[in-house]
């Protein structure tokens, strides 16, 4: 569960990134966070995930506050960031082991995780070469296999899909699925309206800063009432503000 | 040549030098411009070399002139300079032609091969022009003066400066280029640039040597003259003719005022357009199938699940973060060559060398070094010396002063691991302890080898430099806590151009001095000074410690 409240972040004292956000997103569903480019998401997951301090407001993630109880916050969830382009001198193996180090992951159990993990996302081969010789699907792929190596409840994915090819975009929207039906909490922003539409169970549509609206599709479709596709709705959306 | 050809010369050069850099993040403007300090302290660490070049140039200009033979000097610098642009061309053109950054974009470009390979060509030719103005300039200068030389010496002398580097670039180029077109070795870039980086350095010291070697000789004109003119001779003369063309360089300028010299200076411009001229054919054949698909390097050998099985091991966090800091010091060539290399080579530098040089002359002043080091008065100051020789090494590698600053537009990463942030920066301050360490231990073992070091000093030295050297090691990280330099886009930067390192450096050298300064002062025996040392040391190690453990977390987060 991700509770924001009252998010508020400027930048350089102009820029409004982010203007009096609250959102929840419970457990066992796919929230999907959707907005035109520099629309304040990344900086809102930046803010989720305490890698940016907020001016105000406050962010609880399975009931610990980021700010003030940060590690335990930090041990709930797991984080892909939009660019993968990070420890690009270790290799694979190297960073896996790296994460489930710092996230207290036992040997016998991340073992089997790695064997899974690289099997089902087809990097079996490339595990012992260094990451800068990864493509960058490659590079998605070892970053979300460093969040799933150690099972966190909480998901938080920053366009996740980008840069995948279809069987791996696939095998994530799966295993998606799969967590958020176990009870978890799957939080993911994203351009592609198909994907949200698809998979996502809630969306949030985010412009300028500000949630326009945050709800399920149903309910999206109600309060625009129409049976649009969410593609128009988003356009509707993004344009009227 | 061509308008494009010149256009991204000179964009290679800007890029090359860096000067595009931006400000940092919040718009601050520093009171002064750092990157003319870094030029000053550069400029000013190369003054003892040109120094010792004039000075043995007048000397071998005297010693020959008597013979009237003065003439071979010109040919001497000539080579000389050869030799090393050659060497350093080999490094260059690895890395502006093949390794740089530049590359992927430039190759999308609607260029032909040649127009790169020019540009980049050019590039080198001006990099190679700043090591010909330490040790060409000075040579012609000398011999100008003192040979009474009028203008039209002058005027060969700068078309002689501006082509000597052309033929052995070209040298060092077709190698370089045929080398990388029929091997994958340049699969290896990072390993690569680290043996690259140690050739530069032994080369530059090696040079340093040949050089001290001829300021010690230059004081006898007879043997001077006698070693220039008869043995030393004619291995000069094997590697002059390694590079055709020197010869008729010197002959044309040790003849300035006749046809004859006019006629040896035009051949010797004729042999560099040839050269030029085969090296663009040759270019266009192989330079671009040497480079293309050069960035997708590694992917050789598969691993196994067996080996992965057994790589799979639970550490400490505090271990593992260590053990990424260290693997990313030691992996990154640049980070290698400046944060790691450099904890050994001062010992080298200061003791290894001189030491060699001096064996077998009667050179007598580690004699005497030894005699004052043995002599049990003297007991204290060899320990605080120890120390301040930890706390240097410790100050200068600059491991915890850039440990901030390196994670550059990553340093995100580190904020939503569940990690506190302290304990992160244990981990990168205990990284630079580690190294400083090394260092200081590869320091004492030298001292004791070859200046006699007592076990009993080495030991007492070593506990109060490891004592001493979580000081500097802390100062680091605090300076780069309060001011990281984030925004950059090549490592280089983050590590040479940071003015963090040298505001740490003379922070320690003031330690180090007061360290010596000190314990001068106080006159105390062995055994008090080093409980002074482990007393002063080990609180000023609390302090920083405890401010660290207080207001770093907080400075940390505040980083965004
Ligand atoms: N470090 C920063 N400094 C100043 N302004 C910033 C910074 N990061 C983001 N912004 C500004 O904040 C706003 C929101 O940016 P953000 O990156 O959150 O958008 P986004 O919704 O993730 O866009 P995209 O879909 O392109 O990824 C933009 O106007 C951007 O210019
Ligand atoms: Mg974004």
């Amino acid at each position: 569960m991700i509770e924001l409240s009252n998010v508020s972040k400027t930048f350089n004292g102009k820029v409004r990134a982010v203007d009096n956000v609250t959102l929840t997103v419970k457990d066992g569903e796919i929230f999907g966070f959707l907005g035109p480019n520099g629309a304040g998401k990344t900086t809102t997951i930046k803010i989720i995930t305490g890698i940016l301090n907020a001016d105000s407001g406050s962010v609880k993630i399975n009931g610990y506050d980021i700010k003030k109880d940060a590690i335990q916050a930090k041990f709930q969830f797991g984080f892909v960031p939009d660019d993968p382009n990070m420890f690009l001198r270790l290799k694979g193996i190297e960073y896996l082991n790296f994460m489930a180090d710092i996230y207290d992951v036992p040997s016998d159990v991340r073992r089997q995780r790695i064997e899974v993990l690289a099997e089902r996302f087809e990097m079996t081969k490339a595990l012992g070469d260094q990451i800068q010789s990864y493509s960058h699907g490659m590079r998605q792929k070892i970053v979300i296999m460093g969040v799933l190596i150690h099972n966190p409840s909480v998901w938080i994915l920053d366009e996740p899909m980008t840069g995948l090819d279809p069987k791996s975009s696939f095998t994530l929207k799966e295993m998606m699925r799969e967590h958020a039906d176990k009870g978890n909490t799957v939080f993911f922003s994203t351009h592609i309206l198909e994907v949200a539409e698809k998979i996502c169970d809630r969306v949030a549509i985010i412009n300028k800063g500000r949630i326009l609206f945050s709800g399920n599709l149903e309910e999206m479709r109600e309060h625009f009432k129409s049976n649009e596709s969410l593609e128009k709705m988003f356009l509707e959306l993004t344009q009227n503000e | 040549m061509n308008r494009k050809v010149i256009i991204l010369t000179k964009i290679l050069l800007k890029s090359g030098f860096g000067t595009q850099e931006k400000r940092n993040k919040k718009g601050k403007i520093s009171i002064f411009d750092k990157k003319a300090v870094l030029y000053l302290i550069i400029a000013l660490s190369l003054l003892p070399l040109i120094t010792s070049i004039v000075t043995v140039t007048a000397s071998i200009y005297n010693a020959l002139a008597q013979i009237g033979q003065q003439g071979v000097i010109l040919s001497l610098g000539i080579i000389a300079v050869s030799f090393v642009t050659f060497f350093f061309g080999i490094i260059y053109v690895l890395n502006v032609f093949y390794f740089s950054s530049d590359i992927e974009r430039l190759l999308p470009l609607p260029l032909k091969p040649s127009q790169i390979l020019v540009a980049k060509f050019l590039t080198v030719v001006f990099y190679e022009y700043l090591t010909e103005l330490i040790m060409l300039f000075p040579i012609l200068m000398v011999y100008g003066v003192k040979n009474g030389e009028g203008i039209a010496f002058y005027l060969m002398s700068a078309v002689v400066f501006l082509l000597v580097p052309v033929v052995p670039l070209i040298m060092a180029s077709i190698i370089v280029m045929i080398i990388m077109r029929f091997t994958n070795i340049g699969r290896h870039k990072d390993l690569f640039k680290i043996i690259g980086g140690i050739i530069g350095i032994v080369l530059a010291l090696g040079l340093n040597m040949v050089i001290q070697n001829a300021v010690s000789r230059s004081l006898d004109p007879k043997a001077l003259q006698d070693m220039l003119l008869s043995g030393g001779n004619s291995f000069v003369g094997v590697i002059g003719k390694m590079f055709p063309g020197a010869e008729f360089a010197a002959k044309g300028l040790a003849n300035s005022t006749s046809i004859n010299g006019l006629v040896n200076l035009l051949v010797f411009a004729a042999l560099a357009a040839v050269g030029f001229l085969i090296f663009i054919y040759l270019g266009e054949i192989v330079y671009f199938k040497g480079v293309i698909g050069l960035s997708e390097a590694g992917g050789s050998k598969s691993a196994d699940i067996e080996k992965l099985r057994k790589r799979s091991v639970k550490n400490s966090k505090l271990k593992s973060y260590l053990g990424k800091e260290i693997k990313l010091l030691i992996r990154t060539p640049i980070y290698f060559l400046n944060c790691v290399l450099t904890n050994f080579i001062w010992p080298v530098i200061f003791l290894v060398m001189p030491v060699v040089q001096s064996a077998g002359t009667n050179d007598v002043s580690f004699d005497m070094l030894r005699s004052v080091i043995a002599n049990s008065e003297n007991a204290s100051i060899v320990l605080a010396s120890a120390v301040a020789a930890a706390i240097f090494i410790a100050g200068t590698n600059g491991i915890t002063a850039t440990s901030i600053s390196r994670e550059g537009q990553q340093l995100y990463v580190n904020k939503y691991l569940p990690m506190s942030y302290t304990e992160q920066l244990y981990a990168k301050v205990l990284c630079g302890i580690i190294f400083s360490t090394i260092g200081m231990i590869g320091l004492i073992v030298t001292v004791a080898v070859l200046l006699k070091l007592g076990t009993v000093i080495a030991i007492l030295s070593f506990i109060a430099g490891f004592i001493a050297i979580f000081s500097t090691s802390l100062t680091g990280i605090l300076i780069d806590l309060y001011n990281p330099k984030l925004n950059w886009d090549t490592e280089q930067k983050a590590v040479k151009q940071n003015m963090n390192v040298v505001v740490n450096m003379l922070i320690s050298m003031a330690l180090a001095f007061l360290t010596v300064f000190g314990i001068t002062m106080l006159e105390t025996d062995l055994y008090t000074t080093f409980a002074i040392l482990v007393l002063v040391f080990g609180i000023l190690d609390i302090v920083l410690y405890r401010f660290l453990d207080y207001k770093g977390a907080e400075i940390f987060s505040r980083i965004e």
